[in-house]
């Protein structure tokens, strides 16, 4: 289970709350070492929607179903702005994945690290920033620009 | 003659094989684990003049099992616990290895850390502080690289200090939760006062906290704690409700707290992490789209590999035996011996080595690949894109390679479910292998088809036997869905960096591998062919196959059973000789026609519909002699291996029924 809920995809970082769910995947998963407080980022999805790729901080790969990773009480710490679902609440922007160019004209649009948005609508992706605006985005743009939720930043 | 046993015990893809043959050679044995599907490595070197027996237990994150492997490499520990351990820790990835080494280290067992990989992380700009690791562990700490032998020297003379106990070494400690804390220095006062000398109290104390198996292995082996033991389980239910977590995850969280507590003080790295190669790679060879079809590709190649090298091979093979046998029906000391006795010794003994030896060069081949995928870390990856798929029939990703490998040769396909992870899966796979068209099988196809079919026609039949054979695997899948062969493991793979293979480690691999068949499969082939002599042979004088033999009257006899498959008499007593090896089945059908125009006798004796019955039971019915065997040595269970044959049986007699009784509503003959 994930807090907020997002569908897992590539790019998708969230830290474990609880290995919760299956005992024999949460016994298992803890004896290697995969435990309440780490960071699990969604690397790769197997070519027919499963299995999930998943990478551990110190660079461990680890592959799991996703019926099985869904399991894990997760929150969510960052994903990128593409999978983001419409509606209310707020995201941070934190980090824009791109070279000189790229960032140059986030810039000119006001999406810089630190910024706050709403997603409008996904399809086509309409955004609002902190002052209103309503800014329209690629979804090849948005895919590189790493948002966090704003209320979980807060506790 | 063994003066001391050390056991080799690592988390997976630490460099554990390759350390064992830098320190065995080719000095090494493999079996299986007594009554389990897990591989049994044992070597021998020798080390300033004691004789080393060095076990290899399977990989392992964790004494606190949770996989069979895991529950293998405790059980030995506890029940036998050898004169030293030897731990291997990834020095690219020290974090996911250090859970098993804190424990190990706090066993109590004579220990030694091995920090292997050392070049890939000195590349990757690591740097470790050993004297702290040696500090935080308190044991001897080695930094190694397996693949050059660098550090091998070191590791050796710290080994031999160790055995001699010129090393003394301190479990280290680790902080638990106070309440659990408490209870375990309460139960290690009580063990240390009466229990066993081998372990570390803490250490015994943990493990009967977490009771199941590894407190049965404990008691097994030390009755006293039996009393300990019960309290134990009366304070883990406590305990465990008021932390609310089990015992072996709690400890596991403190054990990684320590560790990563050790990684702090002992380990420098660069913040960019995962090996650029490996993302690299990854990105091409498990794309979303390409991933598959490259997938595919790979393993066309690997099984043109095998069998286009390994068929000139084994005809190479084949023709020096029949040259062998054609000389020895002319040696004159043996034909001075009854016929009966002549024919045992050259149709059912030579015939049987034949056997055996034709499987030499697809089994060198096929573990020559196999390691190539395995050991470059492409294993992984291939279960990992193969999954979704297999697990429709409730198999990992891997039993794919092992089922289409079967389509070239069972044998090697069964010996190769060893690297399916689970008792379940690797019994899974090796009852569904024994239905995929094998070469030898279609042989006999190509040849009756062509005789009884149209030009046009024939090449359809085959094609069609093909769909047969695969709707079969599937059908077997379902068929055996419900039941569980082994604790079901949940699916969690660690996809390791890649790496080169190293040739000495395939080769070694290749000819292990060679002596395990001949050991433990060899004696079991040969003496079923020689049963299939006996059933055709005898009793003395009759002539082969014919209706006098023991398998005549035995075909005489289950005709009843046929009859309705529309498979007459010689076919039927053919299938005796296809158990042997299924093409025989074409030359066991000249000799009881007694003819030299085969096509002849079988259009003269079977209509097309009958000899299609009789192909489509050929296809299912019991694994050969060879396949049988493998499975037998491979399940280490009669029960499977019978249950292997009963299914084939079984569901032979169906579907050649089907066919035979279908074909003949539709109005064939």
């Amino acid at each position: 289970m994930l807090r907020p809920s997002v569908p897992l995809q590539p790019g998708v970082t969230c830290r474990v709350r609880a290995l919760g769910g299956d005992a024999r995947i949460a016994d298992r998963l803890a004896q290697m070492g995969i435990l309440p407080g780490m960071e699990i980022t969604v690397t790769r999805i197997g070519p027919l929607g499963n299995p999930l790729e998943l990478s551990m901080p110190g660079g461990q790969a680890l592959a799991l179903r996703a019926e099985e990773a869904e399991a894990l009480d997760c929150e969510l710490v960052r994903l990128p702005l593409s999978l983001v679902p419409s509606g209310p609440p707020a995201w941070r922007i934190t980090e824009l994945r791109g070279g000189q160019r790229f960032r140059a004209r986030m810039r000119a649009l006001g999406l810089v690290p630190g910024a706050t948005l709403e997603v409008l609508g996904t399809r086509p992706l309409r955004l609002r920033d902190a002052r209103g605006n309503v800014v329209p985005l690629g979804r090849g743009e948005a895919a590189r620009i790493l948002v966090e939720p704003l209320e979980s930043a807060h506790d | 003659m063994t003066d001391f046993t050390v056991a080799l015990c690592a988390a997976p893809n630490t460099g554990k094989t390759t350390l064992f043959n830098r320190l065995t050679g080719a000095n090494q044995t493999v079996g299986n684990w007594p009554g389990v599907t897990v591989t049994k490595k044992v070597g021998r070197f020798r080390l300033d003049g004691h004789d080393i027996e060095l076990v290899d237990l399977p990989g392992a994150y964790s004494l606190s099992a949770t996989t069979l492997e895991e529950r293998v490499a405790r059980d030995y520990l506890l029940q036998s616990p050898p004169d030293a351990v030897i731990n291997i820790v990834d020095a690219g990835n020290l974090y996911r290895t250090l859970g098993l080494t804190l424990q190990l280290a706090m066993s109590g067992l004579p220990l030694i850390v091995v920090v292997n990989m050392m070049d890939e992380a000195r590349r990757q700009g690591i740097e470790i502080d050993f004297e702290a690791m040696r500090e935080h562990l308190g044991v001897p700490v080695i930094p190694l690289s397996a693949r050059s032998g660098e550090g091998l020297e070191e590791l050796r003379q710290t080994l031999l200090q160790v055995l001699e106990r010129r090393i003394h070494e301190h479990p280290p400690h680790i902080s638990f939760p106070p309440v659990l804390e408490e209870a375990v220095a309460d139960l290690a006062r009580r063990i240390a006062r009466r229990g066993p000398r081998e372990f570390d109290e803490t250490f015994v104390a943990l493990r009967l906290m977490e009771g199941g198996d590894a407190a049965r292995r404990l008691l097994h082996r030390h009755p006293e704690l039996a009393e300990v033991a019960a309290e134990a389980a009366q304070r883990r239910q406590s305990l465990e409700t008021v932390l609310r977590a089990d015992i072996p995850t709690v400890c596991a969280q403190c054990r990684f707290n320590a560790a990563r507590g050790l990684l702090q003080e002992a380990v420098r790295q660069p913040r960019e992490a995962r090996e650029n190669l490996t993302e690299r790679l990854d990105g091409l060879l498990m794309h979303r789209w390409l991933g598959l079809p490259i997938f595919l590709l790979l393993m066309w190649l690997m099984f043109q590999g095998v069998f286009a090298l390994g068929t000139p091979l084994q005809d190479a093979l084949a023709a020096g035996l029949a040259r062998l046998d054609t000389a020895l029906r002319a040696w004159p000391p043996l034909l001075t011996l009854p016929p009966t006795l002549q024919s045992l010794l050259l149709d059912g003994l030579l015939a049987g080595v034949g056997v055996v030896v034709s499987f030499l060069p697809i089994i060198v081949l096929f573990f020559f690949f196999l390691s190539l995928i395995e050991d470059s870390g492409y294993m992984a990856r291939a279960a990992f894109l193969m999954d979704r798929l297999m697990h429709a029939l409730r198999l990992d990703g891997k039993a794919f390679i092992s089922l289409l490998l079967g389509y070239g040769c069972n044998v090697p396909a069964v010996m190769g479910t060893r690297i399916l992870s689970s008792r379940h899966n690797r019994i899974l796979a090796m009852l569904m292998i024994p239905f995929s068209l094998c070469s030898a099988r279609l042989q006999v196809f190509l040849f009756l088809a062509a005789i009884l079919f149209s030009a046009r026609l024939a090449p359809w039949v085959v094609f069609g036997l093909y769909g047969l054979s695969f709707l079969v695997i599937v059908l077997v899948g379902l068929l055996l869905r419900p039941f569980h062969f082994g604790d079901p493991e949940p699916f969690i793979m660690e996809l390791p960096p890649y790496r080169l293979p190293l040739a000495r480690t395939v080769l070694l691999r290749a000819w292990t591998e060679i002596r395990a068949f001949l050991r433990r499969a060899a004696s079991l082939i040969v003496l079923g062919v020689v049963a299939i002599w006996v059933l055709t042979h005898l009793p003395p004088g009759v002539a082969p196959a014919s209706p006098e033999s023991l398998a005549g009257r035995i075909g005489t006899f289950l005709a009843p059973l046929f009859e309705p498959l529309g498979i007459h008499w010689a076919g039927t007593v053919s299938l005796f000789f296809g158990f042997i090896a299924k093409e025989i089945l074409i030359g066991a059908l000249a000799v009881i026609y007694g003819t030299n125009n085969l096509a002849q006798a079988i259009q003269a004796d079977m209509t097309p519909l009958q000899g299609l019955s009789l192909m489509v039971f050929t296809l299912v019915y019991t694994p050969c002699v060879a396949t049988l065997a493998t499975i037998r040595s491979e399940s280490a269970s009669w029960r499977i291996t019978l249950l292997s044959v009963g299914l084939g049986l079984g569901l032979a007699w169906l579907l050649a029924l089907l066919v035979y009784q279908g074909g003949r509503l539709l109005g064939f003959q």
